[in-house]
């Protein structure tokens, strides 16, 4: 049985301000202008990114980490954990890495988990 | 894995599901290939992912890809837009910052609320006309010289004392039109003059109020004068009504980020423990990714 339904919103947009959702913003900002695409052709292509993204960091990372540092500010809003650390070291499975101020935007990993597809 | 790697599946898989007819994109290839091959310019732009140590040209998302169109700018395939499909071409069509171009002498200005009449910046164009400047007198900036409106001819918006702000006392319209009309400064008519001779006196005098000609006196004025002698004394810019530098942006803008979920956030006095997973750091200038994270973070 195929899928025909349109891409359902179950993930979550966050990862588009990451480096590989911004350069695929521009990109997709680029070819609208210069109308290559659609506003629907966006929207999907940028909903498919979401699902893709949040798929691939649940089931292909296996790495580890710790965050510590001094709490600077913290924010609780609609869901939305936001915290901004002060001389913030970040510890992985293989090297440390210290800076002086870093913003954590966290939403609820509860609400949107869905099943695999499949 | 590495964060090329997974890159490389996001995309790939992206890539896939849109070119997949049940998406019902009906996406020509040329476009999806041109997607694909802007995409990861700009991800290798963005210098966020290692490079492979070593290599001249390939690519790093796809170091086996040699029909990539980054590492083979004369590939030009009959794509229906390739003038964009190179890493140097797509650099030369970005557009100039319009907040990269220089303005003579923008931040002195403009800390005093004056915006430089004559000289638009680009972004401003659109953004301002019609609109009042927000300017707010600065009696402290104004010189002592009777001379004053003699070098209005020569206006410059670059002169440490702006001619404009008298000119906006006196004449509280913003000039959205274009440039100043020279002839207009020439022929200052004698009574406005007059207004600025008296305006000059009454500003090194110290008295700080504009003689009312436009009819009775407002209500307002009364508290004006009670509150006269209070003021008097007062920096009326740097008053203790002023914000503070110390007020912070409560978004400033940061290089380091981390985008996650959360699991659990928990707080036990000043101490904060969370539970975080499938997380994307950026930090200094590279990224890294993590299933999950414990975050410790201290209130101090």
């Amino acid at each position: 049985m195929t899928n025909t339904t349109p891409l359902k919103q179950n993930y979550y947009e966050l990862y588009r301000r990451s480096t590989v959702g911004e350069a695929l913003t521009d990109t997709l900002d680029e070819l609208l202008q210069n109308q290559y695409i659609n506003q629907n052709v966006y929207t999907k292509i940028l909903t498919q990114f979401d699902k893709s993204i949040n798929e691939a960091l649940s089931t292909g990372v296996k790495s580890k980490a710790v965050i510590k540092g001094k709490l600077h500010t913290y924010r609780f809003c609609d869901s939305v954990w936001t915290f901004i650390i002060d001389n913030a070291e970040f510890k992985s499975d293989s090297e440390t890495t210290r800076v002086d101020r870093v913003k954590i935007v966290a939403c609820d990993a509860h609400v949107t988990e869905t099943p695999p597809p499949k | 894995m590495s964060v090329q790697v997974i890159y490389r599946l996001i995309i790939d898989d992206v890539i896939r599901k849109i070119k997949d007819p049940d998406m019902g994109l009906n996406l020509d290839d040329n476009v999806i290939e041109e997607l694909q091959t802007m995409w990861e310019a700009r991800l290798e732009n963005s210098g966020a992912i290692p490079h492979t140590i070593g290599h001249g040209e390939t690519s790093v998302l796809n170091p086996n890809n040699n029909n990539n169109n980054i590492i083979n700018p004369n590939n030009n395939n009959n794509s229906s837009i390739t003038n964009i499909n190179s890493v140097q071409q797509y650099q030369n069509l970005q557009l100039p910052n319009p907040n990269n171009i220089p303005r003579p002498n923008e931040s002195e200005l403009t800390r005093n609320g004056i915006h430089p009449v004559g000289v638009r910046h680009p972004s401003e164009i659109t953004t301002t006309a019609g609109r009042p400047t927000g300017f707010v007198p600065t009696f402290k900036e104004i010189p002592n010289n009777n001379n004053y409106y003699n070098n209005l001819t020569n206006l410059n918006p670059t002169s440490p004392i702006s001619s404009a702000s008298l000119r906006s006392i006196m004449n509280p319209i913003p000039q959205n039109d274009g440039v100043n009309d020279e002839e207009e400064e020439i022929n200052v008519n004698s009574d406005k003059q007059d207004i600025d001779k008296f305006l000059l006196k009454s500003i090194k005098t110290e008295q700080n109020f504009i003689v009312q000609m436009d009819g009775n006196d407002d209500e307002d004025d009364e508290d004006f004068e009670e509150n006269k002698d209070q003021n008097q004394d007062d920096d009326l810019l740097n008053s203790d009504l002023d914000d503070d530098d110390d007020d912070e942006d409560p978004d400033p803008v940061i290089e380091h980020y981390v985008l996650c979920q959360y699991e659990k956030v928990t707080r036990i006095k000043a101490k904060r423990k969370c539970v975080f997973k499938d997380g994307v750091m950026h930090l200094n200038g590279k990224d890294s990714l993590f299933n999950k994270a414990n975050g410790e973070f201290i209130w101090i």
